[in-house]
């Protein structure tokens, strides 16, 4: 498995920490309880890790610790992404939101007027 | 609750008190007395809005904005993806601009693995699809390169 830096399942992307960030013991860190990554809003279809677990990070947010025997992310529809030991930083796709602009900028015209 | 939630929710809801006010006209008048009932009872089913009037109000305050507002959405994408006109293109996908309700607007078109293709809208910023598909990830455009399951 090549120790690849950052891997994309459809909306999610896992970054390689290369500094490990998980200890365990630290406060600011909370290990979760689930196993889903992330899941659809449409669909509700689930990111699944396994092979490790998720924890939450003050600094990185939402984290994927995966043993020493790497790990896997299985989803309904799209291939099976696999994880070599380590840890990622996990982050949902956004977009941008067009009409929350629009509706700021009225807003602001509005108060200067 | 998305979008096609709220519609399939919105025609659901019309059919259920539809039916029931069809189901109400057609047994309260008696079948014996009434040889055209299926034909009243249809109109009924059709005009129930004015049959049951609470329904409706609560159908139409709780649902009309958000099922009108997905429509028009929809509408608005329609014309935007008709209008829209290429900027730049490489492998992580393509970046278009097109005019929108809300001014000039930027968005990138992106394939998965499993073959779906979809829009994301970046800020009027970005001028590569590399860095837009990198700003939907937050991430660095010079840094990113993923690989993709």
């Amino acid at each position: 498995m090549a120790n690849v830096k950052q891997l994309v399942q459809g909306d999610i992307l896992f970054v390689r920490l290369d500094i490990p960030h998980y200890t365990g013991k630290s406060t600011e860190i909370k290990r979760l309880e689930t196993n889903v990554v992330a899941e659809g809003e449409k669909t509700g279809h689930k990111h699944i890790l396994w092979g490790g677990f998720l924890y939450n990070s003050s600094s990185w947010g939402t984290c994927a610790f995966v043993g020493n025997e790497g790990g896997t992310v299985t989803h309904d529809e799209h291939h099976t992404l696999n994880l070599s030991p380590g840890e990622y930083r996990i982050v949902r796709q956004k977009h941008y939101n067009y009409e929350a602009e629009y509706k700021r900028e009225v807003a602001e015209r509005v108060v200067e007027d | 609750m998305s979008d096609e939630m709220k519609i399939i929710t919105f025609i659901v809801g019309y059919l259920i008190i539809g039916g029931i006010g069809a189901w109400l006209f057609r047994y309260s008048r008696g079948k014996s007395r009434d040889s055209n009932w299926s034909t009243r009872a249809a109109c009924c089913f059709l005009a129930w809005p004015l049959v049951t009037i609470i329904g409706t109000g609560y159908l139409i305050v709780k649902y009309s904005k958000p099922v009108f507002l997905c429509i028009s959405r929809k509408a608005d994408w329609i014309i935007i993806l008709a209008s829209k006109r290429e900027l730049h293109r490489d492998k992580f996908g393509i970046l278009y601009t097109a005019p929108s309700p809300y001014g000039e607007i930027k968005f990138v078109k992106v394939k998965d693995t499993t073959g779906k293709t979809y829009y994301l809208t970046v800020p009027r910023s970005i001028d590569t699809a590399r860095e837009g598909v990198a700003w939907t990830y937050r991430m660095n455009p010079t840094d990113f390169d993923p690989v993709r399951a």
